[in-house]
């Protein structure tokens, strides 16, 4: 099957969770015997349009374009990209995956394949929604969220890459044409081969130190639970600008012996290694796109305490069997982690990671493609 | 150090000349240099690049070819820009196919430049193309010679005959054998059979020799590999051509190798005997009596007799074929032909 990828950034010219997720699908359905293509802007610098990496065929459909502006997404970047897409008019494809970001290449590519009379798949990878475009453009928002819920009905078919974001799909942008989930996966095999780091803990956290994750509500529950357990230890991996008020929290609430704050660390290994070294994951997050360190955390083999908030997407992932959900609140969140501390009934969490595979996304992916 | 390799035919076209790029450029990737390979290809739309076994490759689109010639009046200007990006230290054109030749003569001459030359002069007897390449022979190809810092031959007949003019700044390497994959199997194959490599259109090569000597010795049979239209005869397959792995296959289902022409080296590496003509090239490849039989060309009885020789005494064989191995390591491998090419892109900056 040839397929054809359009997306204005690619890994590893650009890293990110979307790039990365189009990098570990798009090289699986190539080596699974696809001929796979990507239509991209010039990220390489070696002279030619085309570049072959991985198996993949990577196309430089424009130059190189700013993808930011003044901080934010470049609108410019996002008009010249999607004209560049007529360019696919003149290249040969059974199906077309078009990344929803920044929206004008789906107004190109609907053209594009009503014209060859091809089936038009796009992926989304989040939902803003009109009161999010408010806050990140102003005015401006206000067409940016009106140019998101046109585009919803473009697409023949919409792939959504966490049932969060095919159910916001619905929710807040109406979106009435067929949606499949596809999730990011996880490479289980690299971390199974990883040792446990020697620094063990009972308790460990991953993620940027934002008020968002909660971190404060997981110190105070350490507090709580050491009433029973004096000893009890807390990692806190990562850095973040709320660090300082944390660390002044612990020291008020006495568990500063208890409570470890590793600060950034550079490599994943680094990090796995210490994860596999602990007992439980906890994730008192109230905001997650897909939540990949609760997916991180259950291939070292943690069970995951999270948040039944209702824009944590991790949430979903979560049974009695491999964790808690909890409320995020210091009570709730203790009772949580003392009791999966206890339960002997758990079940090995990695065969509940395997299951976000990359090669069975990649799998559902090319059925998706196939129809 | 970084080399550029400008070739007119690459993988996935096979080829003595793409088998022979390919070689040194994994070898020098291995010894460390940063290896470049710019091609022509057929099928691309536009100039691409990958990365390859541990090299850079550029594939470039042409509009035609001619007798065999990729032609593109962009070639040069895009290998300029190749060039200008991938800044080689020194670049090494192959020919005879004149087409990335030419390009390589419109960059600019601060990159040194070594010419390997593969086979003699490229004229096919047909009158209209071979004007256009005996201009081209008494025009440019000097040009780019003189151009040149020094110059490869493939073969020594091309250096002595051909290129005469230029033999102060000229060198052979003749292509080896890959020696990790022509390995000798450890069974010996059962029956008595002969295996016959080479274009037997060509009645130099002797095929008909050969066939009547062994209408004589009825229990041996006979694989033909290469080129050429059926014949009918009991004892005796055509198989077509075949190369690399299934080329490995048919040596090792044999016992010998008859008449060799230019597949010697492989059989060598493979442990068979070889029984070839005293004329020409061969008889600088076997040693008679140590890792193979030479007998008189055209010589029906003799070579009958070489054959029967080789099958009715076993140990002789298997020692012939231990000896062949042993040469084709020492002489044939590809290694020391890599640091040959290594020095003399060196000696050319």
């Amino acid at each position: 099957m040839k397929i054809a990828i359009v997306s204005d950034s690619i890994y590893p010219y650009h890293k990110g969770g979307k790039e990365t997720r189009i990098f570990e699908l798009s090289t699986r359905l190539a080596k699974a015997g696809n001929d796979v293509h990507i239509y991209t802007m010039k990220w390489w610098d070696q002279p030619g349009r085309i570049r072959k990496e991985n198996g993949v065929t990577l196309h430089a459909i424009s130059r190189k374009y700013k993808l930011y502006s003044g901080g934010r997404r470049s609108m410019v970047q996002g008009v010249l990209f999607g004209v560049a897409c007529f360019r696919l008019l003149s290249e040969p494809f059974d199906v077309v995956d078009v990344d929803h970001m920044p929206y004008f290449p789906l107004f190109s590519m609907w053209i594009v394949c009503r014209l060859k009379r091809k089936p038009m798949t796009a992926t989304w990878h989040e939902v803003w929604g009109g009161s999010y475009w408010r806050d990140y453009l102003g005015h401006l928002g206000f067409i940016a969220s009106l140019l998101e819920r046109l585009t919803v009905r473009i697409p023949d078919h919409i792939v959504a890459v966490s049932e969060f974001t095919a159910e916001r799909l619905e929710t807040i942008l109406h979106s009435q044409k067929p949606i499949t989930w596809i999730e990011n996966g996880i490479d289980t095999a690299a971390i199974r081969r990883l040792k446990p780091s020697k620094q063990t803990s009972d308790v460990v956290f991953v993620g940027r130190l934002l008020s968002h994750k909660n971190v404060d509500v997981l110190i105070r529950a350490v507090a709580i639970l050491t009433r029973k357990r004096p000893d009890i230890t807390c990692l806190i991996i990562s850095d973040g600008p709320e660090r300082p008020q944390l660390e002044r929290l612990s020291a008020k609430m006495g568990v500063s012996d208890n409570i470890v704050f590793t600060g950034f660390i550079e490599h994943d290994v680094d990090k796995f290694r210490l994860m596999k070294a602990s007992r439980v994951f906890a994730h008192p997050s109230t905001r997650e796109g897909f939540g990949i360190v609760a997916l991180e955390a259950l291939a070292c083999g943690l069970p995951v305490v999270t948040t039944n908030h209702p824009e944590n997407a991790a949430r979903y992932m979560i049974t009695p069997e491999i964790g808690r959900i909890c409320k995020p609140t210091p009570q709730s969140l203790a009772r949580a982690i003392e009791s999966v501390l206890n339960d002997q009934d758990l079940r090995d969490t990695t065969e509940v990671a395997r299951s976000f595979d990359w090669r069975v996304s990649a799998r559902a992916l090319e059925k998706v493609y196939a129809r | 150090m970084k080399v550029l390799i400008a070739t007119p035919y690459y993988l996935p076209t096979v080829g003595g000349l793409e088998t022979y790029v390919r070689e040194v450029a994994k070898g020098l990737a291995r010894i460390g240099w940063d290896v470049v390979i710019v091609c022509g290809d057929r099928d691309a739309k536009t100039m691409s690049s990958e990365i390859l076994e541990g090299y850079t490759l550029y594939r470039l689109p042409f509009w035609l070819t001619v007798s065999n010639t990729p032609l593109d009046p962009r070639w040069p200007a895009m290998l300029r820009k190749i060039v200008k990006f991938e800044k080689p230290d020194v670049m090494n054109v192959h020919t005879p196919v004149p087409s990335m030749a030419l390009a390589a003569l419109f960059v600019p001459k601060r990159t040194p430049l070594v010419v390997t030359y593969h086979a003699g002069s490229m004229r096919k007897g047909r009158a209209l193309t071979d004007l256009v390449i005996s201009c081209y022979e008494a025009t440019l190809l000097p040009w780019l010679l003189n151009r040149a810092d020094s110059i490869v031959c493939a073969s020594s007949f091309v250096r002595e005959r051909f290129l005469t003019r230029w033999h102060d700044k000229s060198m052979t390497i003749t292509p080896g054998v890959d020696i990790q994959q022509f390995v000798p199997t450890n069974d010996t194959p059962a029956g008595k059979r002969l295996v016959f490599v080479g274009d037997f259109r060509d009645p130099r090569k002797g095929l008909n020799v050969l066939l009547s000597a062994i209408k004589n010795l009825p229990d041996v049979s006979l694989h033909v590999v290469g080129e050429g239209g059926a014949l009918t005869q009991d004892q005796v397959t055509f198989t077509g051509i075949k190369r690399g792995a299934e080329l490995l296959r048919e040596l090792n289902s044999a016992k010998a190798l008859v008449l060799p022409s230019t597949t010697d080296a492989e059989a060598m590496a493979c442990g068979l005997p070889v029984i070839g003509s005293n004329i020409g090239g061969i008889g600088g490849v076997i040693t008679n009596g140590q890792d193979g039989l030479l007998v008189p060309p055209s010589d029906e009885k003799a070579l009958e007799s070489a054959i029967d020789v080789l099958f009715s005494d076993e140990a002789v064989r298997a020692q012939y074929g231990r000896a062949g191995r042993r040469k084709a390591v020492r002489e044939y491998s590809w290694t020391d032909r890599i640091s040959d090419t290594a020095r003399v892109l060196e000696a050319a900056l």
